[in-house]
């Protein structure tokens, strides 16, 4: 294409859209170009092919887009403290890695796509940060606290650039078609953590642990985005005694029931004479 | 044809909860088949170790002793051999593992109150469908060309010992026992839908 086209066309079509089709193929083009040019004997002699070699070339294909959309994302993420977890966002990312703006078509769900993303990626981060941890403490049959504490606030920070504009991703998972994606990326994470902080258990408790350990995840998420101190000591704080707590349940649920019987029976009376406004110890 | 699979792409509907969850595990990657078969197995062992518990329960201290306590012996060595697998290939367990333990426990002390014939009876309904249970998993399993040979070995393993039960059940008199017709149905039915329902939840 010579300079002078170039400026031709750009006059005519406006400077913004020209420029990155003229630099970068954009392969989804070509390829209706090609479908339609393609004669019906084509397609023919093309389904004839053995299944193997079309299943791989489907794979292919299948990892070729996501690399796209990989390296659109990733983009993306660069404009989210100005722009938010928007299809803004999403449409300078796909400029600044060469494609035309208006593909952010590939992302039917928007700031939603946007967000887990992000999620998927920090969970890969601190799982390879967690494979490197010491495991000193894991070998005693104790509740590893100090290394699940750690693990959340890693996670945690994680955010900290995005700090600002977390409120509104939290308000994107809770629609209800992101719900599925962002329930997914909270279990794949406490399950890395539970597996990571050796948790082998095969039974019941496999449930317990990670439903857990998700409540306490999300309670110090909320807690930490009204966090001002310097370190995020109180989150850390918050975090830790959160820890406690489940663990004083756990020990409570562990306790022989008939051995706690009598406990239960007096606190329950005095529940009931309160209630019935008959208590004498005032 | 290429465009029409474009647009398919774009209309595919999001990933489930299992899918998105298991995309990065190397298991999964490898075939998505196997956390299921892992997952059931590692919920029948259980319940064959809980019957087990049950008849010896009952039995314990008749002549049946002694081999039932063998034939327990042994489920409790599948049942370590499939807990192992879970954590290897973390698979998540069942979610029900707690009613599986009481129900196999009550299926086992059940048939045994009603006699040592009633107990083998049991014992052969239990195997028959297990087998047949792994004889498929095997099957499932030999599609896959660069198939996980350890797994395909144990799997094997286990299958030729609970034929071995089977056999064991019926010359004890399994078919002596009040009922075997219907007994047997029964606790076949039970089983194959307990299978079903280990296999997804």
């Amino acid at each position: 294409m010579t300079l002078l086209q170039r400026v031709f066309r750009s006059v005519r079509n406006g400077h913004r859209y020209i420029l990155p089709l003229a630099s970068v193929p954009v392969n989804k083009n070509q390829r209706v170009l090609r479908n339609y040019s393609q004669s019906k004997q084509d397609t023919e002699a093309k389904e004839l092919k053995s299944p193997a070699i079309s299943v791989s070339t489907e794979h292919e294909e299948h990892q070729y887009e996501e690399s796209i959309k990989n390296r659109i994302l990733l983009r993306a993420l660069e404009y989210v403290p100005k722009t938010g977890w928007s299809v803004e966002s999403l449409s300078a990312g796909a400029e600044s890695a060469g494609y035309p703006g208006i593909t952010h078509g590939l992302f039917p769900n928007g700031g939603g796509d946007l967000v887990h993303y992000f999620n998927v990626k920090c969970n890969e981060n601190l799982v390879e940060q967690m494979k490197s941890w010491p495991k000193d403490d894991l070998k005693d049959n104790k509740v590893p606290s100090k290394f699940i504490e750690n693990a959340i606030m890693t996670r945690l920070l994680m955010i900290e650039p995005y700090k600002s504009t977390w409120p509104k991703a939290m308000a994107i998972q809770a629609l209800p078609n992101n719900v599925p994606n962002c329930l997914a990326t909270l279990l794949s994470l406490v399950d890395d953590i539970c597996y990571h902080s050796g948790d082998r258990s095969v039974d019941f408790n496999w449930y317990i642990r990670r439903v857990g350990l998700a409540g306490i995840y999300k309670a110090s998420e909320l807690f930490y985005l009204t966090d001002n101190s310097t370190d995020f000591s109180k989150t850390r704080n918050f975090v830790s005694s959160r820890i406690r707590d489940a663990q004083l349940i756990q020990t409570a649920l562990n306790l022989n029931p008939v051995a706690a019987a009598p406990q239960t029976l007096t606190a329950a009376f005095v529940t009931a004479k309160n209630m019935l406004g008959i208590n004498t110890l005032k | 044809m290429i465009n029409m699979k474009f647009v398919a792409t774009m209309l595919r509907p999001k990933g489930t909860l299992r899918f998105v969850r298991l995309a990065h595990i190397p298991t999964w990657q490898k075939n998505p088949n196997l956390d299921k078969i892992i997952r059931v197995d590692h919920a029948g062992e259980l319940g064959a170790d809980r019957i087990y518990a049950g008849q010896m329960a009952v039995l314990g201290g008749t002549a049946e002793g002694p081999l039932i306590r063998h034939m327990w012996e042994q489920e409790k060595k599948h049942r370590e051999a499939f807990e192992k697998l879970i954590n290897e290939y973390r698979v998540r367990p069942t979610v029900l593992t707690p009613l599986w333990n009481v129900a196999g426990f009550a299926l086992g002390a059940g048939t045994a109150l009603l006699g040592k014939e009633a107990a083998m009876a049991c014992t052969v309904a239990v195997e028959t469908v297990i087998v047949d249970h792994y004889n498929d998993q095997l099957r499932t399993l030999m599609e896959d060309p660069n198939v996980d040979k350890e797994i395909l070995e144990t799997i094997t393993k286990f299958r030729d010992e609970e034929q071995e039960h089977h056999d064991t059940g019926i010359d004890h008199g399994a078919e002596q026992a009040p009922f075997y017709k219907a007994l047997t149905e029964v606790i076949k039915t039970g089983c194959k839908v307990a299978i079903e329902i280990s296999k997804r939840i």
